[in-house]
């Protein structure tokens, strides 16, 4: 079957390795953003140095571009 | 420009009749911070006999300001000129009349406030054409109300079964009718009570003498009457801040000083005929500062120097002075943004200049989007005030925007396509190769290479900059810092040549015992819970393969708004609706680019390089001087 091939294979095990940490960094910065979104509303000067902290989590998603792009060319 | 500005402590003893004029000397040097001297059995000192005189003036000049609308011309008085100006008939007088003015227009206000109010109320009558005047009988008692309009057929079917009364139904708003209900006066209100099961709001109608809409016409001419006094008060007082506003903004300054001034002396320790002061200054500016006391007090004030050195071994940390030419400014909001550092502790702006223009760079990587970053800050720079926040950053984006445009040129990207592809769609020339860029899109495994390289560099240049700020406070931190260098280079190369044959076998054996001498030296240092920080480590290595996924993100959206708009564009109709979208996709894949390079380059720096070696948490330097704008000495 086509889905045992070796390319088939790393592809999904790529897409798996993404879709991780994609979701990972959604339910982070899901509920970064909603605290972020409470701290602008009392205070707004705070906006800039938020977006900051509200990238944070995305190291998850790279270590999932990371591990995809490993599956791929090794 | 590594380090920030050496800060010296002075201790100032003089005489407690000396106060003002001290605070007042301090002042004109205008390079020192006056801090708080805590020392029993020594006594705070009190602010000056006049404080709270000058603190209601000051209150009464702000009322003032606050209704003056500005946009004199500004003129600059001097102290003796401002001091004159309060004490004059002139001012009183106007201060009457700006009070005056101000009265009446919140007079005004409340009248246009109930005159709208009306005005609302009778809306909802203004579709019966009936003589209110008229409405008032000896018997017949008329109610009004509102009933919705979903449930008007099955109330007027209930009102209809109701003997003795009679009543009209007018549109009221969009949702709602109006009804007037009349009925005898010993019935009405019976009737009332049963009407709201049906959906009915009673309202009061309105004690008017003409039909609703006549009222609301006179109404109208009331509220451009009222609108027309307050033009005129407005203008009355445009006029006075035509002529006063510099003057009493002068004053406002002048009192502001003063109270100022005389809050600070409870920064002063005092005895009965002494006082005893603390300031920070930048060492450079001791002898300037020595001289101008010395001169303000001939022989009548004593001072202390503590340097920098002094202050350290008493584990005193002064306030954090940075000094960087103009070019490097905008950086160093970015350095404060996140943490002002310690006076003892490097200033990583320097590092910020080089490493977030590489970053952003790499990560946006297209010549067009760079040259469009460069226009874009250029434009934001002129339109931005000057103490605004969007300044430093639209600056350091127009810097970071020329790099951007080199490594277009290196990763042969022109809006997402190559220089080759370029010329061929524009000037429809085959095989025009100048270069063989180093694509995104193809070399993804040299380009994850380098980005993890890149993090390797970065750091371990983190790390010794955290063995060198270590170095002068403790020497086993430092140990730690050079041993975690050692594990990030060596064991990375470890790893590399294990895995990928990256060096010699060879040099298997003498890495692995460096590493290892390291990781001893480490739990030496810092404990066994220093091997948990390992994975982290790692995972701020690989953290920097960001650089390549978010510049893949641009490349693979521009790629594909290339190919969705190419094959179009020959197509006669199809190039008036692809090219706007085409354009404006780009646009779109521009500023996507933009912003998350400049998050992400600047949380680079911040998360990754700066948690190695940065503690930050020191307080800025703030100098005791007042910056007037109308007040000359």
């Amino acid at each position: 079957m086509a889905l045992l091939e070796t390319e088939g294979a790393k592809a999904i095990a790529a897409a798996i390795a993404i879709f991780g940490g994609a979701i990972g960094t959604g339910l982070a910065q899901a509920a970064i953003g909603a605290s972020a979104i409470g701290v602008i509303g009392e205070k707004p000067e705070q906006a800039t140095k938020l977006i900051i902290w509200l990238a944070i989590p995305e190291t998850i998603i790279i270590f999932g571009f990371v591990v995809a792009a490993l599956f791929i060319f090794l | 420009m590594l380090y920030p500005t050496k800060m010296c402590k002075v201790r100032l003893i003089g005489l407690k009749s000396n106060l003002r004029k001290t605070i007042e000397s301090l002042e004109k040097f205008g390079g020192a911070e006056i801090k708080k001297v805590d020392a029993s059995p020594l006594i705070s000192a009190k602010p000056f006999e006049d404080h709270e005189q000058t603190v209601e003036k000051l209150l009464q000049i702000e009322a003032l300001l606050s209704i003056l609308p500005p946009g004199a011309p500004r003129q600059v008085m001097s102290t003796k000129e401002a001091t004159a100006f309060l004490k004059s008939a002139e001012f009183r007088s106007e201060q009457e009349q700006i009070l005056g003015i101000k009265s009446e227009l919140d007079q005004l206000d409340v009248l246009l406030d109930s005159i709208k109010d009306d005005k609302n109320r009778l809306r909802l009558f203004s579709n019966i054409d009936m003589d209110f005047g008229s409405l008032k009988s000896p018997s017949i008692q008329i109610i009004a109300g509102l009933v919705p309009v979903a449930k008007s057929l099955q109330f007027n079917l209930e009102l209809s079964k109701l003997q003795g009364t009679t009543y009209i139904e007018r549109a009221a708003t969009k949702s709602m009718n109006i009804i007037l209900i009349a009925a005898q006066k010993d019935s009405i209100e019976n009737i009332a009570q049963d009407l709201p099961r049906f959906g009915f709001e009673r309202i009061t109608i309105p004690a008017i003498k003409s039909t609703p809409q006549k009222q609301i016409e006179e109404l109208e001419k009331n509220v451009q009457e009222t609108e027309n006094k307050k033009n005129a008060l407005q203008k009355k007082l445009a006029a006075i801040s035509r002529i006063n506003y510099s003057k009493i903004a002068a004053a406002k300054e002048m009192l502001d000083e003063n109270a100022k001034k005389s809050s600070t002396s409870s920064l002063f320790a005092t005895t009965e005929h002494s006082f005893v002061v603390e300031a920070y200054l930048p060492e450079k500016n001791y002898n300037s500062f020595e001289s101008h006391m010395q001169k303000e007090f001939p022989s009548k004030i004593e001072i202390r120097k503590f340097t920098s050195k002094e202050l350290a071994k008493m584990h005193e940390e002064p306030p954090t002075l940075l000094e960087h030419s103009k070019a490097l400014a905008p950086f160093e909001f970015m350095t404060k943004f996140v943490s002002v550092p310690k006076s003892t502790e490097m200033d990583p702006t320097i590092l910020f200049v080089i490493f977030f223009p590489l970053f952003y760079a790499m990560m946006v990587g297209d010549f067009v989007y760079g040259l469009l970053s460069f226009l874009l800050a250029r434009f934001l720079l002129t339109k931005s005030p000057v103490d605004s926040i969007l300044r430093p950053v639209s600056q350091i984006w127009m810097w970071s925007a020329i790099p951007t445009i080199i490594f277009g040129i290196i990763f042969d990207e022109f809006a997402g396509m190559s220089h080759t592809e370029l010329v061929e769609k524009v000037f429809g020339v085959h095989n025009f190769v100048i270069y063989h860029g180093l694509e995104r899109l193809h070399e993804t495994q040299a380009l994850l290479t380098i980005t993890i390289l890149m993090g390797i560099a970065t750091m371990a240049l983190g790390f010794l900059l955290g063995f060198k700020n270590a170095l002068s406070h403790s020497k086993k931190h430092a140990i730690a810092k050079l041993a975690w260098f050692c594990i990030t280079v060596f064991g990375s190369a470890l790893v590399a040549t294990g895995m990928f044959a990256v060096l010699p076998p060879i040099t298997l054996l003498p890495l692995a015992i460096i590493v290892i001498a390291a990781l001893v030296a480490l739990l030496w240092a810092e404990g066994p819970i220093a091997l948990i920080e390992i994975p982290s480590v790692v995972g701020n290595i690989l953290s920097f393969a960001r650089i390549l996924a978010v510049g893949l993100v641009g490349v693979i959206i521009a790629l594909i708004l290339n190919d969705l708009a190419f094959p179009s564009l020959d197509k006669g109709i199809l190039l008036i609706v692809v090219l706007p979208l085409y354009i404006v996709g780009h646009i779109f894949n521009a500023f996507l680019a933009m912003f998350e390079s400049f998050v992400q380059g600047a949380r680079l720096n911040y998360v990754e390089f700066y948690s190695k070696f940065y503690e930050g948490g020191g307080r800025e330097f703030v100098p005791f001087k007042f910056i007037r704008k109308y007040i000359k000495d």
